[in-house]
């Protein structure tokens, strides 16, 4: 179905809408199925664990700009920067050689910032330009391997990661991008238990985020408001988390963690699911560097 | 047996690491972060021009009367494009401008430069002689012509183009050259 909008443009946003609504549903679908599946493989008494953890990260967040479209890309300025609190929920349950975790993390609006390469901002009103994020994730770990006190283990990982991100113009006008994107992709990470109270943790996650598993929406205003540009686009993109935590277990039986994440994605987004680059409308070139104290009980 | 079984998960361990150093570094096998903060910058209208000093290297560096005359060029193609297309844009413009022995490690050409309308941005190669020549807004051997500065404006102000020959074509037509020669030179059978 077509409809007018206030510039005498042509939109097909009901059918937009309809494809979008379409893909909800079938990421639902397929997130419940995940996240219901350990309850459903476990019988209650084979429970060995059931643990919650809560968590407070501190995002640095630093979006670059394509400087070189060859491979390897250049990433440079301008930047992108902000810096908020994320704040998260877990809850683990272990089963004999499995471990399932859920988790969920909502951010504050960032306010978004930009650095031309000397510390100015010739580009967006700050207090109107922000970025939220809102994600889902879950994990299903094996052990790998045991030595000493290092315990190894691997895991398949996958969740729902959505973003919001309006850029508001010094000159007015706005861009606003929405991704609501489904990710899979392994893990690894080992701990090495220092002695009775203290432990080292390390992990990598490899996270694949496939373009007919994604949906964006990208819309561009005017200084007045109206729509000038508005489309759908799917993304693939890539994102690699690594990171490292100090854990301390309490004589109350209570772990804290105080870590450092690694979070780097690049990819692109087209109007159409694609693997490689067409009408290129969006794109992430990030690095993210997230700080975080968590404690599991 | 208890040996095969540890070779065996050995060797599953070895898997994983080479997995593991291969995913790790593969986003920096896609992208590397290349910030270049040695600039200097020229504030001037709508336009932001950053651009290398003197003694940098990589090639020659605009003069300060070179820059100054880039900036103005792209302060008059800024108003003429948005004439061209009855649409207005007030945002201030950046542009990152390269000596052209290093343009081709840093934005991937030594003989032109592309643009990225969502930041108001675009990147180009310095190329001190070029050929003579005089555009269609009457400026005679522009260092930068007004090609990226089509798309910042026209991405930015009408949204983006439905492909990337119509962006081009439109870029190209606006700004009356195509590497380095006028089209209606090569061309003289378009319409004037």
């Amino acid at each position: 179905m077509k409809t007018v909008n206030r510039n005498g443009r042509i939109e097909k946003k009901a059918a937009s809408l309809t494809r979008g609504t379409g893909f909800y549903l079938k990421t639902a679908v397929v997130l419940v199925s995940v996240f219901l599946l350990p309850f459903i493989a476990g019988a209650a008494e084979d429970i060995r664990c059931s643990k919650w953890k809560v968590s407070l990260e501190y995002l640095h967040h630093r979006s670059f700009s394509q400087q070189s479209t060859r491979i390897p890309m250049k990433a440079g300025f301008p930047l992108i920067l902000t810096k908020t609190p994320v704040f998260g929920l877990g809850y683990r349950r272990e089963y004999p050689g499995v471990k399932h975790f859920f988790s969920a993390a909502i951010s504050l609006p960032g306010v978004l910032d930009s650095d031309n390469g000397s510390g100015q901002n010739y580009l967006f009103n700050g207090d109107e330009s922000r970025l939220f994020i809102s994600k889902l994730d879950y994990r299903l770990t094996m052990q790998l391997f045991q030595w000493k006190k290092i315990t190894a283990e691997h895991a398949f990982t996958s969740g729902l990661l959505y973003e919001y991100r309006q850029l508001r113009y010094l000159q007015g006008g706005r861009e606003i991008t929405r991704d609501l994107n489904l990710y899979i992709g392994p893990r690894m990470q080992a701990v090495w238990q220092i002695n009775d109270k203290w432990s080292l943790g390390g992990f990598f996650d490899g996270r694949f985020y496939l373009p007919y598993l994604n949906y964006g929406y990208l819309q561009s205003l005017d200084e007045a408001g109206n729509e000038i540009f508005s489309s759908s686009y799917r993304a693939f993109y890539y994102q690699t988390l690594s990171g490292l935590r100090i854990s301390f277990q309490t004589s109350a039986g209570q772990r804290i963690d105080l870590g450092i994440k690694k979070d780097d994605i690049v990819g692109f987004a087209n109007r159409k699911p694609l693997f490689r680059p067409d009408d290129v409308i969006h794109y992430k070139l990030r690095r993210d560097l997230r700080y975080y104290v968590a404690c599991t009980f | 047996m208890k040996q095969s079984h540890r070779t065996s998960k050995t060797m599953i361990f070895i898997h994983q690491l080479i997995m593991v150093l291969l995913l790790t570094s593969c986003t920096d096998f896609i992208a590397q972060v290349d910030l270049q903060k040695e600039w200097q910058v020229l504030g001037s209208g709508n336009i932001v021009l950053h651009y290398r000093s003197p003694d940098f290297g990589g090639g020659s560096s605009p003069e300060d009367e070179e820059a100054r005359f880039i900036a103005a060029n792209q302060n008059y193609y800024y108003q003429a494009i948005q004439d061209s297309i009855q649409k207005d844009f007030t945002g201030k413009v950046l542009i990152y401008l390269y000596n052209q022995d290093e343009a081709l490690e840093h934005i991937g050409t030594s003989g032109g430069g592309h643009a990225l309308p969502k930041v108001n941005t675009f990147y180009y190669a310095f190329i001190p002689g070029q050929n003579e020549r005089r555009d269609k807004y009457g400026i005679e051997n522009p260092f930068v012509g007004a090609h990226e500065m089509v798309h910042v404006i026209t991405h930015r102000a009408l949204g983006y183009p439905g492909t990337k020959l119509m962006s081009e074509g439109y870029a190209v037509w606006l700004d009356g050259s195509y590497g380095g020669h006028s089209i209606r030179d090569d061309h003289t059978s378009l319409p004037r």
